[in-house]
């Protein structure tokens, strides 16, 4: 600012002083009063330039109004705007590792859901394993069930009551055949023949819940696994 | 010593012209312009130095050069147009004289038509519309 009307004054100053010397050298005529005009106004010029300069510029009022802002938050102490941006940051990457957990357990609870009410199923616990992708789209990597071994939901049909398991039985009919006919083959006494026919019983189970989960999720049958507890506990 | 010199040649050329008039006035004519012609030759190393001195303090002050050469052109139109007309009336011819002055002032105040424009513009600017 001072600056400014330093340089302001000294050009007011040399002009004046620019005008005396013209009018020494001048030929003393009648020439004088014109040249004496058109310096004077010179020197109106100079004393104007800053009001011409004020009217030339267009203020881009937003922008001043903008530059404002920015000094007052530097100078109230308040922190970078580069540190506001890193910690906003931060924040997102906690709040969406929030929502990925969040969506999985939802996904886990409606897959469970599903295969008890759906399937009738005796599900131990349901793992999904979820990746956000680059669209900020959630999707399963992998589908983990862990089933209660046959043997077990037995029992827990007395315990529990769990109805629905009774009808499992005339599905896994066929596999009765195909137990007979291992019966017939290996000739085994009935503890080991109620292994065999359990690991049928399995495989069938495993099938029907990929297939049903397949269609249901929509994911592949290489993302599924189905693990029944006894062989997780082994 | 180059007013003593000046001042001579100012008075040798004008005890010739007096003695050329009566015979030859055109003679005494050409004497005066070559005499103006050389008087103003002996100056010019002085008024380049002045001038040097001008532009040395406009640049050092940031003046515009526009307004310092503006400033020049007009003494040098002045200058050259109260040259012609003396010369022509001392011959003379009053009419003609007053014309050359008449061409200098007008094209003194031509120099200042950028200035003029801008100082009516801003000050419409300024009022209230």
């Amino acid at each position: 600012m001072l600056h400014w009307l330093s340089s302001w004054l000294r050009e007011i100053i040399l002009v004046i002083l620019l005008a005396s010397f013209v009018d020494l050298i001048l030929p003393s005529n009648k020439m004088q009063r014109y040249v004496k005009v058109v310096i004077s106004l010179f020197i109106l010029m100079t004393i104007l330039s800053p009001v011409v300069s004020l009217l030339k510029v267009e203020w881009d009022f937003e922008q001043l109004n903008n530059e404002f802002q920015l000094e007052d938050i530097n100078t109230n102490g308040y922190e970078p705007m580069s540190n506001i941006v890193e910690e906003g940051e931060t924040l997102k990457g906690k709040n969406e590792q929030q929502t990925n957990q969040i969506v999985q357990t939802k996904i886990e609870e409606m897959v469970y859901t599903q295969l008890v009410e759906q399937m009738s199923l005796a599900v131990q616990s349901v793992n999904v394993d979820l990746s956000i992708e680059a669209n900020n789209e959630p999707k399963v990597n992998e589908m983990t069930i862990i089933l209660k071994s046959q043997t077990e939901t037995n029992s827990t049909l007395d315990a529990s009551e769990i109805q629905p398991i009774e009808e499992v039985q005339p599905v896994v009919i066929d596999i009765q055949l195909n137990d007979m006919g291992e019966n017939d083959l290996n000739d085994v006494d009935e503890q080991s023949n109620k292994a065999g026919e359990t690991t049928e019983e399995m495989k069938q189970l495993e099938i029907e819940v990929t297939s049903f989960l397949v269609s249901q999720w929509d994911i592949s049958s290489d993302q599924i696994n189905v693990i029944y507890e006894s062989q997780h506990g082994l | 010593m180059e007013i003593i010199q000046i001042v001579g040649l100012g008075i040798i050329a004008t005890i010739l012209t007096l003695v050329i008039k009566e015979q030859k006035p055109l003679f005494a004519f050409l004497l005066t312009v070559f005499t103006g012609v050389i008087i103003f030759l002996f100056l010019i190393g002085k008024i380049s130095s002045i001038i040097q001195l001008l532009e040395k303090l406009a640049e050092q002050s940031n003046i515009d050069m526009v307004f310092l050469k503006t400033i020049l052109k007009i003494i040098g139109i002045a200058y050259i147009a109260e040259f012609g007309s003396q010369i022509v009336r001392d011959a003379g011819h009053e009419s003609i004289a007053s014309k050359i002055e008449l061409a200098g002032k007008i094209l003194i105040l031509y120099m200042a038509i950028p200035i003029i424009t801008v100082i009516i513009e801003t000050i419409i600017k300024l009022l209230p519309t």
